[in-house]
């Protein structure tokens, strides 16, 4: 005959268990979101693999349950193309009337999608275009990592891939390509001068030499470690 | 600028005044909307769409620039299409002549008659020919930051537009920015334009639809209040509207084909 004891023993820790078990599969929920539909971005490192970097880009990308199929397409990209430093949540969205068109805005991203697709996407601070905060580009010398224009140009054509972006890989088929990526000259905090590349632009066109897909990638530390620009227009 | 260099291990040093073009910024902006007023008249009611059209490219304008009469007089978006500037006489030609040259203006949207080497058409007092923008002492460290000559052949010699904005060709932004200079952007057209049917008396209108939607596209802004797209993604609209420009029904309107352009292509209309 068990004692009482045992069996008040025997409860807590079965609660315990059952407890632990719901803690893990709580945990394990979000983390499922986080993997891109067809794997992660080549070339482009994670969050997590470019040390160094602030903590912003350090951050996981967690992306909240929102079923508005503007915010999803935004959110599409954004698991396919590793955006940098891009914070999901959503602080205003506009409808524009004749021709419909959607602004999407989050704190650190603008999006604009017409005709049912996200044809631009753009980082408010972090990429070369500085009208928002002209002083962002005193970071600019952190970005000592190297990259290539053919891996710049691979990164983009497999951005479109992961998108399933079949109108705008037919789009480019057969035209030119083309990487541009200017060394600067620039002071570091600590008043050194040092050269850097802080970006990569991509420019994708058809047979005509219209560029259809223009993509421009920050560069870290380490490597590159994110989209800040796209404009696809097939 | 005034360089001196002593190389090293020589007590010798050469030394040379060097004129560096394109480093002084204008404080502010000023724009110009003008139309050779009655170039292209067939009724009354086809130089009030023209008019109308213009006050469009005037409201887009205004968007990044402070617009401004020959007069010197300013213009605000209250304004009707009455008051958008007009070239017609000797008297408003000279002031527009005497405004380019002394760098009164910054930005410049013109529709009227062109040429490769001049803008108006007749004889010379009514015309703005290429020679006053290279003897313009302004002009020459001052460039002009947005050009638009909506008149035929203005982009065939792309030396005509680099007499108003400094670049015979396409520049991107990171090139400006490596090199510390200003976002200047120029355009025009390649080959004659036909605006409108003479017989029918009706305005071409696939013609003023591309500049539409170019300026459309152009003036967008985002929920930060910024302009989104580039020069070259507003032509590229324009050409290819997709069924999203100023007609529905318009996919691809051919009259942006002979359209060319130089200066900063990925630079935005306000930066």
């Amino acid at each position: 005959m068990k004692s009482p004891q045992f069996f008040r023993v025997s409860v807590i820790l079965c609660c315990f268990a059952v407890g632990m078990t719901l803690l893990v599969l709580l945990w394990q929920q979000p983390q499922k979101r986080e993997q891109p539909p067809h794997g992660r971005p080549t070339g482009v490192l994670t969050n997590e693999e470019a040390a160094g970097q602030s903590t912003a880009e350090t951050r996981k990308l967690q992306l909240p349950d929102d079923p508005r199929p503007e915010v999803q397409l935004l959110y599409r990209m954004a698991v396919a193309a590793n955006l940098y430093n891009f914070n999901p949540e959503i602080l205003g969205i506009r409808t524009n009337t004749k021709p419909k068109t959607i602004d999407v805005g989050t704190p650190t991203h603008g999006a604009c999608i017409a005709g049912g697709r996200l044809e631009r996407l753009y980082s408010y601070y972090d990429g070369s275009d500085t009208r928002r905060k002209p002083e962002a580009a005193n970071d600019w010398y952190q970005s000592t990592g190297k990259w290539s224009e053919q891996a710049a140009i691979i990164e983009t054509l497999e951005i479109l891939r992961r998108l399933n972006d079949t109108e705008a890989l037919d789009a480019i088929s057969g035209g030119g390509q083309k990487c541009e990526a200017h060394s600067l000259r620039v002071t570091a905090r600590d008043g050194k001068q040092v050269e850097v590349t802080p970006f990569y632009r991509v420019e994708l066109s058809n047979v005509n030499g219209r560029n259809v897909v223009q993509a421009e990638f920050r560069i870290g530390t380490n490597g590159p470690v994110g989209l800040t620009d796209w404009y696809c227009w097939p | 600028m005034h360089v001196t260099v002593t190389p090293p291990g020589r007590s010798t040093s050469a030394s040379a005044t060097v004129k560096k073009k394109f480093r002084k910024p204008y404080t502010s902006r000023s724009g110009l909307t003008v139309q050779q007023y009655n170039a292209f008249t067939i009724s009354y009611l086809v130089q009030e769409e023209i008019d109308d059209l213009m006050l469009t490219y005037f409201l887009a304008g205004l968007q990044v620039t402070p617009q401004y009469a020959l007069d010197g007089s300013s213009l605000d978006w209250s304004i009707d299409r009455t008051r958008i500037p007009k070239v017609q006489d000797y008297q408003s030609w000279a002031n527009f002549r005497y405004d380019i040259y002394s760098g009164i203006f910054s930005d410049l949207h013109y529709f009227g008659h062109g040429a490769k080497d001049h803008l108006g058409s007749g004889p010379r007092n009514t015309q703005l020919e290429m020679w006053l923008l290279d003897r313009s002492r302004y002009l020459a460290t001052n460039h002009m930051r947005y050009v638009a000559l909506d008149g035929c052949n203005t982009a065939q010699k792309t030396t005509f537009l680099s007499g108003w904005v400094g670049f015979e060709k396409k520049v991107s932004r990171s090139t400006m920015q490596n090199k510390g200079w200003i976002p200047r952007f120029g355009w025009g057209w390649t080959d004659e334009k036909g605006v409108a049917f003479v017989y029918q008396g009706v305005l071409l209108w696939a013609h003023f639809n591309f500049v539409t939607d170019y300026y459309k596209r152009l003036t967008r802004r985002d929920l930060s209040g910024n302009l989104v797209y580039t020069y070259e993604q507003a032509i590229d609209f324009g050409k290819h509207p997709n069924g999203q420009g100023i007609d529905p029904n318009v996919t691809n309107n051919s009259q942006g084909n002979s359209i060319d352009y130089v200066g900063c292509y990925n630079c935005y209309f306000d930066e």
